[in-house]
């Protein structure tokens, strides 16, 4: 069962937002696809609320991803500066 | 606007714009909000027991000295806590996901040791509040000259009934208030949806429940209570005057 995290060093990051946008769905839609209230979308999205590991597991399924490319310990880069990064040198 | 979950609706049916009632116009959905109207809660059922065991609180010519507005008030507050928490607390709520299902069990756990504590209080007050009687009695015959002689409490069914009735409606309070305390701030609709603030909202509210409170008990009329309810109308239909133009825009 999930709870609520007590502080900031133990919080989970998830990337629900991003991907909930690249999908296009509301919260409502994915609350509804994953049978929880939009409300709990909302606090995972902020992090008031950590998953349970059936919930994230739901997640998990519906978009088609593993556990560890929705959540992390560790804050997610910002997809920018991923895409932005200088290409490598010829060698 | 309710934060319960809407029914689903088929793509064919238009949208249809949100009614918004005098509930929701009130209803806290800010940790905020649902703070101030959680300690305004506590505060009405201290000042309605104040004027259940003291004659000098209250109005002469109503029943156990309790003005309306001390009636009506804590039924709507607690109103609107519950709407605030979306009803979690309700045992046999049929739509409660994991979240809230933990939130309404920590919300009790927390609520029964805060129970117990409110009423050793209510004991102790009314152990301190209660005269201390010296009850004699006289014996039979062949002691009939001996008076034996007790000092303690003598407690009324009155007492007791307000007694019962004191841990009651902290009984039923606790779990909502307690939730209406840890909840975070409910998210912001999807939809472009108009609110009118919640500061403003308590500001009004609290302004009329607190003349209308006044009223009733240091001018001794319950004309007080139409105070509260002109600010009840009042803010139903700025909330429905502040989401026209959100509605309008939906309706495009």
């Amino acid at each position: 069962m999930g709870r609520k995290p007590r502080d900031a060093g133990r919080r989970i990051h998830n990337r629900l937002p991003v991907l909930r946008a690249e999908r296009d769905l509301s919260r409502q839609r994915l609350a509804e696809a994953i049978s929880v209230n939009p409300q709990t979308i909302g606090y995972l999205e902020r992090g008031d609320y950590s998953p349970s590991l059936e919930l994230a597991f739901r997640l998990s399924e519906f978009f088609d991803l593993p556990i560890e490319a929705i959540f992390a310990r560790e804050p997610f880069a910002p997809t920018t500066r991923r895409t932005s990064s200088p290409p490598k040198e010829p060698t | 606007v309710s934060t319960m979950t809407p029914p689903p609706r088929s793509a064919a049916d238009p949208p249809s714009a949100p009614v918004i009632t005098w509930r929701d116009a009130i209803t806290p959905l800010t940790r905020a909000s649902r703070r101030r109207w959680a300690v305004c809660y506590a505060l009405l059922l201290a000042l309605l027991a104040a004027c259940v065991v003291d004659d000098s609180i209250g109005m002469n010519d109503q029943l156990a000295g309790i003005p309306t507005i001390l009636i009506v008030a804590p039924l709507i507050v607690m109103g609107m806590l519950r709407r605030g928490t979306r009803r979690i607390t309700a045992l046999d709520h049929p739509d409660l996901d994991e979240r809230d299902i933990e939130a309404r069990n920590s919300a009790y756990r927390i609520a029964l040791p805060l129970l117990a504590l409110v009423a050793i209080a209510g004991l102790v007050l009314l152990a301190v509040g209660l005269p201390d009687i010296a009850h004699s009695t006289h014996l039979p015959p062949p002691d009939q000259h001996y008076v034996q002689t007790r000092h303690g409490w003598f407690l009324q069914s009155d007492e007791l009934l307000g007694l019962g009735l004191w841990i009651g409606l902290w009984a039923i309070y606790l779990p909502t208030g307690v939730l209406a305390w840890r909840e975070p701030d409910a998210l912001e609709p999807d939809s472009d949806s108009r609110r009118l603030p919640d500061a403003v909202r308590d500001a009004v509210l609290g302004f009329a429940l607190a003349a209308s409170v006044a009223i009733s008990l240091i001018a001794n009329s319950d004309g007080g209570f139409w105070v509260f309810v002109a600010a009840l109308v009042l803010l139903a239909k700025l909330a429905r005057r502040t989401s026209q133009p959100a509605i309008a825009h939906q309706r495009k």
